[in-house]
């Protein structure tokens, strides 16, 4: 049978729209898809980018804010009650009290300080606006897990320093970006300074006459001249024979020296006026405490002031070369 | 062959050339409307360069003299963070939200295309706004979040703030 030149056409041009259909429907779906995979990809992109944000930013934040002011409310609580904490033990607790809840022995304890620090501050009002925030404004609901209680440890070892300390905490949240959602559960260190907070010590000391706040002193060499502007700028610094700063809440933790992480400040002129002259070393926490060093001997440090309602005296680990440097000026204290 | 089949050749290659000048036509006037992929990318992009920048990988001698006159405290943050920081400084003394105007606009001018307008909100109140269409008249406007919080030598901390870049044409 002889083929048909009309049939051949016929043929092609079928062919030929059937693969245009079949073309065209392939192009549809494969446009539906990539319109798809772009928005799909921004959900999750942002999702991670606020993830990464609470964990890497908003959450060690809002622990080391709340961790801080729960230290000053703790200090203006010693200063109004007068007296510290029991113990170590008494001490966390009440802290992790203060900074979680805002509340002392389950009473606020901005009212009972009548001085708000903790109102608006503490973790769990963070968290909470931040779970506002994050649904309202990015339309990403996110929730922390409060099911199980949370705990806070506060601690100074040598990662943290002597003018700083660390605040554990466990806590789990969730990120919902509709079609993905991101479950963490993490173990978070926050780092807190103690710069500008209430030193507890120096209200009780002087029966709140003498307020005294952190600040690190940055000098690395000791000499007098360093010393009398140490003292004049009410500074703090390391040394190794002193307690910490966080054994300043409670009771015995003067006595108790921290290789890591001792603190101290020195007398000055302004608590002698108000608390007079006791036969110690002039370190706070041997003039305060009656602790941090063994040595019995005192030594009459010249050329710190020749006042004589200000007979500036320290210990003997003190005017040595490793802490003030100020053997030369140092004479035995025959007191 | 006859005459005709070069008329009708001849006719094919100009039809041809018709509709090839009438579709670049087209796609010459769709191309200089705002496309919105391009608008997307441009706020993402400005809120990025925002967010993972520092301030001292910044080669400007504004953020310099800010930073060498100690009014940037910390050059260790991001532009976006630094003017959340500014805004918050802002609400006791105003002379910083004077800072976050010159900052954005010595930041942006340059390397922010001036055909499009932008806006950065920090708590809902404007920072810095360069337009040059009302944002009412916009036809089409595109927005990239975060939230920023922060604090001033680690003892005074604010925040958290919506933060918004707006992009509109």
């Amino acid at each position: 049978m002889a083929i048909k030149k009309k049939g051949i056409f016929f043929t092609l041009i079928s062919l030929l729209f059937v693969t245009l259909i079949v073309i065209s429907f392939t192009t549809q779906d494969f446009v539906t898809l990539k319109n798809k995979v772009p928005v799909t990809e921004a959900t999750v992109r942002i999702a991670n980018e606020h993830v990464q944000y609470l964990e890497s930013g908003y959450i060690p934040q809002s622990i080391s804010e709340s961790a801080y002011l729960a230290l000053e409310a703790l200090a203006v609580r010693i200063n109004i009650t007068q007296v510290p904490f029991a113990d170590e033990d008494a001490f966390s607790q009440a802290f992790e009290e203060v900074m979680l809840y805002g509340t002392y022995q389950g009473q606020d304890i901005d009212v009972l300080n009548q001085r708000r620090i903790m109102t608006n501050n503490t973790l769990i009002y963070d968290l909470a606006r931040l779970e506002n925030l994050s649904a309202s404004f990015l339309n990403l609901p996110t929730t922390f897990n409060y099911s199980t209680p949370l705990r806070a440890a506060v601690f100074q070892d040598n990662s943290t320093g002597p003018y700083s300390a660390a605040v554990n905490i466990s806590l789990g949240f969730k990120v919902n970006a509709s079609s993905v959602v991101i479950t963490r559960s993490t173990r978070f260190t926050a780092l807190l300074t103690f710069d500008n907070l209430t030193d507890p010590n120096y209200l009780l000391s002087t029966n709140g006459r003498v307020s005294r706040t952190f600040k690190a002193a940055n000098q690395t060499n000791w000499n007098l001249a360093t010393t009398q502007d140490f003292i004049a700028k009410k500074k703090y610094r390391y040394l190794p024979q002193s307690p910490t700063f966080l054994g300043r809440f409670y009771t015995g933790g003067l006595a108790d020296n921290s290789s890591c992480c001792g603190v101290e400040s020195l007398i000055d002129a302004d608590v002698i006026a108000e608390v007079g002259h006791t036969n110690e070393s002039y370190a706070d926490c041997a003039f305060f405490g009656g602790g941090c060093y063994t040595s019995g001997i005192l030594y009459r440090v010249t050329g710190i002031s020749n006042e004589p309602s200000y007979p500036f005296r320290l210990d003997s680990s003190r005017v040595l070369e490793t802490a003030y440097n100020l053997s030369d000026y140092a004479i035995p204290d025959p007191s | 062959m006859g005459k005709r089949g070069y008329f009708f050749t001849l006719d094919a290659f100009i039809a041809i050339g018709v509709i090839m000048t009438g579709v670049f036509i087209v796609l010459l006037l769709v191309s200089s409307r705002p496309f919105t992929a391009q608008s997307v990318l441009l706020a993402q992009d400005l809120a990025n360069s925002l967010v993972s920048t520092k301030v001292k990988d910044i080669n400007n001698p504004v953020f310099s003299n800010l930073t060498n006159t100690g009014i940037i405290t910390n050059a260790g943050l991001s532009p976006l963070t630094l003017f959340g920081e500014f805004y918050f400084r802002g609400l006791s003394d105003q002379k910083y939200n004077s800072y976050n105007s010159l900052m954005v606009y010595n930041l942006t001018e340059g390397i922010f295309p001036r055909e499009f307008n932008f806006e950065i909100r920090i708590n809902n109140a404007s920072i810095y706004r360069f337009n040059t269409t009302a944002l009412e008249d916009a036809e089409l406007i595109v927005s990239s979040k975060r939230i920023i919080s922060g604090s001033i030598d680690n003892t005074q901390f604010w925040g958290p703030y919506p933060a918004e870049v707006l992009v509109w044409q």
